[in-house]
């Protein structure tokens, strides 16, 4: 029972993501809603950063806030590959956690 | 042929940032779900078939506390929601006349952070044509498998880790997130009115919208965005 509930779940979350692929209409490219469509991308990644990052670690917000900054100032400051971003940024997260800890 | 082996190990190159965060998210995942006391089937199988991050741990939740199948269902409909638009503005970058089955493996891994990097990764972000099959493949088939190998591993393991230290790691999907938009911010007016208003608006209606927040402040980043005309309507004259 509960297996076919999970696959429910699945059969509703892949309906969502597939199924806008298969429209085949050609959109025009100076149309309000495609301008609209355009903004999505940076709209979804922001509103999943704020306030997600602060929640990663319920106990302590401090450790995601600090992952961000991190890799906010990085980016902003100095050419950092993402992979650097990364790894630092995470890391920094874990010195975090670790203080709190001990 | 050749090509399609380049474009193939572009996609897994590119694929590497989101391998990175999901092996301790679903590593967490696979901790959480057993912590939950859920089998080690429906663990496994919620990133098995479902394979959509924060949901799934909603969903784990929701199945632990025994709620009624159709609210279950209710719930996944609204949270999962945001998928349909991604993927209608993903749609842009896929080739009409790719195959169904190829939109079929590609839909199915469009989960937000592919649908980022395939949308804004430094490559690709001057390129406003389609993104080529093997490349998508390349860059969809590597974090599904390492979720199925570390959810595995953290069903297996619950128990004998300390937990403590997860969240801290988790912490790298959004450093992930965070290193695609900044790029974008630069010199666009545009852009920094359309992440601010999603990210003030995503934080202000948590409290209140939960699990449906980001569907309701990425509309709201959306339209806010079209208010701010771009570089090329302005006339130029106008730079401070």
């Amino acid at each position: 029972m509960t297996l076919l509930l999970i696959l429910g779940m699945g059969i509703i979350t892949f309906l969502f993501r597939f199924t806008p692929l298969l429209i085949r209409k050609k959109s025009e490219p100076r149309q309000k809603e495609s301008r609209l469509l355009d903004n999505l991308p940076l709209a979804v990644l922001s509103a999943l950063i704020i306030p997600g990052i602060f929640q990663v670690d319920a106990e302590t917000p401090r450790v995601g806030f600090v992952a961000g900054i991190v890799a906010v100032v990085m980016l902003l400051v100095k050419k950092v590959p993402l992979y650097g971003v990364i790894v630092i940024s995470v890391l920094a997260a874990v010195i975090v956690k670790l203080i709190y800890l001990f | 042929m050749a090509n399609n082996v380049e474009q193939l190990k572009r996609g897994f190159l590119d694929s590497v940032p989101i391998v990175i965060g999901y092996i301790p998210a679903s590593f967490t995942f696979g901790l959480v779900g057993k912590t939950l006391s859920l089998g080690n089937w429906e663990v496994f199988l919620l990133s098995a078939l479902v394979y959509a991050g924060a949901s799934q741990f909603i969903g784990a939740k929701l199945l632990a506390a025994g709620t009624a199948a159709p609210i279950i269902l209710l719930l996944t409909l609204i949270i999962n929601l945001r998928y349909f638009f991604i993927s209608i503005s993903f749609s842009r970058r896929l080739n009409r006349d790719t195959r169904p089955i190829f939109k079929g493996l590609i839909g199915f891994g469009l989960t937000e952070e592919v649908y980022a990097v395939s949308m804004m990764s430094e490559k690709n972000r001057r390129q406003v044509g389609k993104q080529s099959i093997p490349y998508l493949l390349g860059l969809v088939f590597p974090p599904y498998a390492v979720t199925l190998i570390a959810t595995y591993a953290g069903i297996l393991l619950a128990g004998y880790i300390p937990i403590s230290i997860l969240p801290a790691l988790n912490t790298s999907l959004y450093v992930l997130l965070i290193a695609l938009i900044i790029p974008q911010l630069r010199g666009s007016n545009r852009n920094i009115a359309i992440s601010i208003s999603s990210a003030v608006s995503s934080w202000l209606l948590d409290p209140y919208l939960g699990t449906s927040t980001v569907l309701v402040a990425m509309i709201i980043g959306a339209f806010v965005g079209n208010l701010i005309p771009t570089q090329e309507e302005k006339t130029g004259s106008d730079v401070i």
